[in-house]
């Protein structure tokens, strides 16, 4: 079935989608339709599920800790400020090791107070240990939702979905609703192997001394490390089922390419018009689609990059101090490997400004003519 | 020989309190009561630490960890989870300190009273944040000595009065309750329990080192608590029908303060101040406790 | 609950992925922490040590508050076999010593000590304790000091013989006491049962006239309780002429049934309770009576509560009044002429000495005078080697006197003159006498605390758990209790028979509690001292270090590998029944 469907609401879709049972959020622009649109089908029996109406983001995620704990498949989402003050329970989420879904529509951190697009609130939450996955379009976001459920509770982790604020969440686009008895065989209900049970009383997450920490610590890094593969697994197999296929990146006509962009969210779409283009005038040029973002798809980007001569990397957010944080990412990727093209860092797009292919054009015929200092990020579309 | 005393433990021997620890006689009769078909939830507090280290667990029912100021979040969770599991019957309890309360998770506690959530919330209180060294928090009292109101300049201000909060939030059923009556506190949480709703206990809970009190006198001081009218024993339904559950004998609170090695640095005018406020609170509360509810006029 | 034992991971590949706890905590045994270990301990009950008789007071009250009231009197019977006498005579130190008069009032023990005695099994007989030892044992005087040495030893085994020089046996309970006090049912009840113990009750056998001393000299011990029954005299004119009687005399005379014309005023000299029992005798026999005493009320030696009816019966009572001379006319009685005294520096006794007023003299028309200012003992039959001062027997705290074998008690050689403190004395020779026949040993640590009486039940066992600590003697102060698990009550008070039908004649004048009044009251008991597994210990203890013995037996465990000793038990127990001392 097709409907058209702003990126929010598709997200509302993905959750219903995957039969989550417990719901707590609280509202905030640019989230708000997911959690409006959600309270209508519990509102309407299309879904069977508890919406809990918390009083913050931070009992949100609290409240979904522990539902997720009793055995429950539960689901939240934010943005920017709510993101931020939900910090200190996403390392809960994660060190308990609960398959939480999370959506976080991306937006801009006050001060000043600004509601449109910026990576900076789900990126800053780098080491929380969720697995981020960022999104480019609506039936994206509805099938990262889905896919998310099958990751989180294949490999134990928190999966956050990220996409941009009004691009995708206030925008519609035709998006394809999987029929749900396709999704229900593809994606069965949670079953975990511990949670809170009278029958079985156990206590969760106590106090782990000196001597067992740092073991415990280096399963939560293991099971990222799995994360990756499963990631691309499940990418395969929903293509298999859905007809849609996702991984951890996405290649598109690097085989050749002496340049690449590497590019995340929405922004990829004008970048992919823009590689045509240049395509279409015999340039070498190739896209990297950064889907996931944590844990980082190492393996995936030195084989695409491997043999490049130049790689630009266009970042809508900023490390204070540092600069462009998938520039950054990269660089540590291919840092003591042979072969690597020189990485051309752009940090654009902050706080809702455009990345238009004009924009991309300009960044491209710069790093052509290698007049940008690779070792700094380029502000790019600053006032003159 | 307490005839229908439970004779189950579900707290069992070996938990890491200190000894005398009134927190620790709250949560076994809450449990008692509450039974194996319980869920519990912890936030940061001593009860973090009681509860014994990974592996180990010192209770017999499900207890969840987590963060300081989300216990009643976190009960809210528990309970939405079990009712979309059709498991009505089994209980959540938040069990929480003072500080995870009155100061740090009082945010999440109005939201889960003003959302009316089937849990019962008991807050043991030692009147200070106990585990991290006895800092002061909003539930120490007025003048009391704490690592971070040292006598120079001691803790300003009355303890907040955390019931007329939630009475604030009409919760059908909030208590105060103490380690010397476990009778009256086993039948509050037998109550709270039956409550459909949130329903709040105020469990007095002495701390031997907090106090600077020697061990064998925890129940001693609770005692006394009550019978200086310092921490009177009532209920709210409803936000608004008050019942008074224990006559205190009206002792002057010296006899209260004066067995105290926090409160030792307090003078006459400090001790006379005091019993001018305990006073007043106590002929407060007397006067809720014969105003007829609302509903009673509708 | 799974296995208790501590986990420890060697590899990284053997720690879990969840921070998930499914092992218990008791591994973590506590009792480490410890440096204070409590226990359960027993300690002594006031009223147990004040009660000169050596009843388990607090016991008998108990069994009464689970309405097994045929045990209390069985457990009475275990020290004393007179407690309907006791229950109605006694002048109850006990509940002088009951703490709970610190509190409210004291309990009233003497009731329920009656209310026990009433609810008797009827024909029950306590059984014998010991094996037949052969040995024989002779007892002067059938009081009670003879009769309760009489019971214990036969019950301890001997061959027991009691020789009264009175017609019937009881001493003073029987010619002592009147009825109104002390029905002679009563007391016949339970001589009969010192009798189906096999004890032989020879009267009308005088030592010194009807058997010689030498003649007991075939027991292998001889118990002297021969009691006082010399008056001592005024030592004024006209002290022997026709109306003038003893306290002892009138009192005998009465209860034998002999007819006695009192005239229309009896004058009474003297303020024990030979006085005040002639007194309400008199008043019973229609006369006037008027009282005098040389002190002033608080050195009379009544007790107070007896004071009390005789005035409210009728006595007047002038104190500060001695008598100078006994007026005659035509050889009998017309009057005495008294004279005024004031009280001066204290005697020996440490009262104070009342000294006459001269020129205060004053005549008083009477009918006839009872003088009752003390008895003493006739112990002219007694050998030279049984030594007596002050005309008592003198015995050490064992009853031995300076004569092997033999032993003496009762009044004969107690200072103090009452049914409760000859019982003691009886019980004490009797194990001493068993003690000495057996070649066993009587020991301090058998007195109940420091100034009780002997226990026979201790005795019996030997070396019983109270006697293996050194602690277990001690006796419960009021400050040892947290008086706050006790509520005020006011003391349940026992109806007494109206005046109306109290002068009528020498019907009993004290009334029995109803049941529910001795339940009510037995209720009010602190039972100082003796767990009650009231459940404190139990219900407080932070560490579940404490649990309910299996049901079929009394008291608590204590599980010493969790008990961190933080005292809460202790502290809370409401009747010092625990203690805490020093981990070793």
């Amino acid at each position: 079935m097709k409907k058209v469907l702003m990126g929010n609401h598709a997200a509302s879709w993905g959750a219903r989608l995957s039969k989550v049972k417990m719901i707590a959020a609280y509202p905030i622009t640019p989230q708000t339709h997911i959690v409006e649109e959600l309270s209508e089908m519990c509102g309407d029996g299309s879904l069977d599920a508890k919406f809990l109406k918390v009083e913050s983001e931070h009992s949100a995620m609290a409240s979904v800790i522990s539902s997720q704990s009793t055995g429950v498949r539960s689901f939240t989402a934010t943005s920017a400020n709510g993101l931020a003050l939900m910090h200190e329970l996403l390392h809960w989420a994660a060190g308990a090791r609960l398959p939480i879904v999370m959506v976080n529509v991306n937006r801009a951190l006050a001060p000043g107070w600004n509601i449109w697009v910026d990576q900076g609130d789900s990126l800053s939450q780098r080491d929380t240990g969720w697995v981020q996955l960022y999104v480019e379009d609506n039936q994206e976001v509805l099938d990262s939702v889905i896919q998310g459920y099958r990751i989180a509770e294949q490999v134990n982790l928190p999966v956050m979905i990220c996409y941009d604020a009004f691009i995708l969440s206030h925008t519609y686009e035709p998006v394809d609703i999987p029929d749900q008895d396709l999704v229900d065989k593809w994606l069965p209900g949670y079953q975990p192997e511990h949670y809170l049970n009278p029958e079985k009383p156990s206590a969760f997450n106590g106090l782990v001394m000196p001597d067992n920490y740092m073991e415990i610590r280096y399963k939560l890094h293991m099971a990222h490390e799995r994360a990756k593969s499963v990631t691309n697994e499940v990418g395969q197999s929903f293509g298999e089922t859905f007809g849609r296929y996702y991984g951890a990146v996405e290649a598109v006509e690097c085989d050749d390419a002496e340049m690449v962009i590497a590019i995340s969210s929405s922004a990829t779409s004008p970048a992919r018009l823009v590689i045509r283009e240049l395509r279409d005038k015999g340039m070498k040029i190739g896209l990297l689609k950064m889907r996931m973002f944590r844990p980082f798809p190492t393996e995936e980007v030195r084989a695409v990059l491997k043999g490049k001569s130049k790689a630009v990397v266009i970042d809508r957010n900023c490390s204070w101090g540092k600069g462009g944080i998938f520039a950054d990412e990269i660089k540590g990727a291919i840092s003591n490997q042979e072969d690597m093209p020189a990485i051309y860092s752009y940090i654009t797009g902050l706080g809702g400004r455009s990345i238009t292919p004009d924009l991309i054009h300009e960044i491209v015929t710069e790093v052509e003519s290698g007049e940008p200092p690779a070792e700094l990020s380029v502000w790019k579309g600053l006032k003159q | 020989m307490i005839n229908d005393y439970p004779t189950e433990e579900l707290l069992k021997s070996g938990c890491l309190s200190c000894q005398g620890c009134g927190a620790t006689i709250v949560m076994r009769h809450c449990l008692k009561v509450l039974g194996k078909n319980t869920i519990c939830t912890i936030p940061a507090c001593c009860w973090s630490i009681i509860a014994g280290n990974w592996p180990y667990n010192t209770l017999e029912v499900p207890l969840i960890h987590t963060a300081f100021e989300t216990a009643a979040a976190s009960a809210s969770g528990i309970r939405a989870a079990l009712d979309m599991k059709g498991k009505q019957d089994t209980r959540v309890l938040a069990f929480a300190g003072d500080g995870g309360t009155f100061d740090i998770g009082l945010q999440s506690l109005s939201g889960a009273t003003e959302r009316n959530e089937d849990i019962v919330y008991v807050c043991y209180d030692n009147e200070a944040y106990m585990n991290t060294g006895i800092q002061r928090s909003s539930a120490t009292p007025e003048k009391a000595w704490t690592t971070t109101t040292p006598t120079s300049h001691p803790k300003g201000g009355p303890k907040k009065n955390i019931l007329q909060i939630l009475s604030g939030h009409k919760i059908p059923y909030c208590a105060t309750a103490s380690v010397a009556w476990p009778e009256d506190l086993m039948a509050k949480v037998k109550k709270a329990a039956e409550t459909k709703g949130t329903a709040f206990i105020h469990a007095y809970s002495p701390c031997p080192p907090g106090w600077k009190i020697s061990s064998e006198k925890s129940i001693e001081i609770a005692r006394l608590a009550v019978n200086t009218k310092i921490f009177p024993l009532y209920e709210i339904f409803d936000g608004e029908e008050y019942r008074i559950n224990v006559e205190p004998k009206g002792l002057p609170v010296e006899e209260y303060l004066k067995r105290q090695g926090r409160f030792s640095h307090l003078d006459k005018e400090d001790v006379e101040y005091i019993q001018k406020r305990v006073d007043y609170e106590w002929k407060v509360l007397l006067q809720r406790s014969m105003m007829e509810p609302f509903h009673m006029n509708m | 609950m799974s296995e208790i034992k501590t986990i420890v991971y060697k590899t990284v590949d053997e720690v879990p992925e969840f921070v998930v706890s499914e092992a218990t905590m008791l591994w973590n045994k506590t009792g480490s922490w410890r440096y204070l270990r409590p226990g359960y301990l027993n300690k002594i009950p006031p009223c147990n040590q004040g009660c000169p008789a050596g009843n388990d007071v607090e016991g008998f009250i108990a069994l009464i508050g689970e309405k097994k009231y045929a045990d209390a009197w069985r457990l009475l019977k275990e020290e004393n076999p007179f407690p309907a006498v006791c229950g109605r005579v006694c002048y109850h130190p006990c509940e002088t010593a009951c703490n709970r008069g610190q509190f409210d009032h004291s309990i009233g023990i003497n009731s329920l000590e009656r209310f026990a005695s009433d609810h008797a099994p009827v024909g029950e007989t306590p059984q014998k304790v010991k094996p037949e030892s052969g040995k024989k044992v002779a007892i002067v005087g059938s009081g009670p000091a003879g009769l309760t040495a009489a019971y214990h030893l036969a019950r301890m085994g001997h061959e027991t013989t009691v020789y009264e020089a009175d017609e019937e046996p009881g001493g003073l309970m029987r010619y002592g006491i009147p009825e109104y006090r002390l029905p002679n049912s009563v007391l016949d009840t339970e001589i009969d049962a010192i009798r189906s113990l096999g004890v032989k009750i020879e009267c009308n056998t005088r030592i010194g006239n009807d058997l010689s001393w030498e003649d007991l000299q075939s027991f292998d011990a001889i118990f002297v309780a021969v009691g006082v029954h010399k008056n001592n005299k005024l030592g004024i004119e006209n002290e022997e002429i026709k109306g003038v009687f003893s306290g002892l005399e009138l009192l005998g005379n009465i209860t034998r049934g002999k007819e006695m014309v009192l005239g229309d005023h009896t004058v009474i000299i003297g303020g024990g309770n030979s006085a005040i029992d002639s007194a309400r005798c008199a008043l019973r026999q229609g006369s006037r009576v008027t009282l005098f005493y040389h002190r002033s009320r608080n050195e009379m030696p009544a007790f107070a509560e007896e004071i009390y009816e005789a005035e409210r019966e009728g006595l007047k009572v002038h104190f500060l009044r001695q008598p100078v001379k006994i007026l005659a006319e035509g050889g009998k009685v017309s009057g005495i002429r008294m004279r005024q005294t004031m009280l001066g520096e204290p005697d020996e006794s440490g009262r104070r000495r009342p000294e006459p007023v001269p020129g205060t003299e004053f005549d008083v028309q009477a009918s006839t005078i009872v003088t009752a200012i003390g008895e003493s003992a006739d112990l002219d039959f007694l050998p030279e080697a049984v030594k007596t001062e002050y005309r008592r027997i003198s015995v050490n705290k064992f009853t031995q006197t300076s004569s092997l074998s033999v032993y003496a008690g009762g009044d004969a050689a107690l200072e103090e003159h009452n049914v409760a403190e000859a019982i003691g004395s009886g019980k004490m020779a009797a194990c001493a006498i068993d003690a000495q026949l057996r070649n066993s040993e009587l020991t301090e640590s058998q007195i109940i605390g420091k100034t009780g009486a002997v226990s026979v039940s201790r005795y019996l066992k030997h070396g019983n758990a109270h006697a293996e600590s050194p602690d277990s003697n001690h006796v419960v102060e009021f400050k040892e209790l947290n008086i706050n698990y006790f509520e005020p009550q006011a003391r349940n008070k026992a109806q007494k028979l109206d005046m109306n039908d109290r002068m009528k004649g020498f019907r009993e004048i004290n009334l029995a509690y109803p049941e529910d009044m001795a339940l009510k009251e037995a209720d009010r008991c602190f039972h100082c001292g003796i767990c009650t597994m009231c459940d404190n210990c139990y219900v407080f203890c932070p560490d579940v270090a404490i649990s309910r013995k299996p049901k079929e037996e009394w008291g608590y465990d204590i599980a010493m590998d969790y008990c961190k000793g933080c005292g809460i038990c202790v502290y809370e127990c409401p009747r010092s029944a625990m203690f805490m001392e020093e981990e070793k």
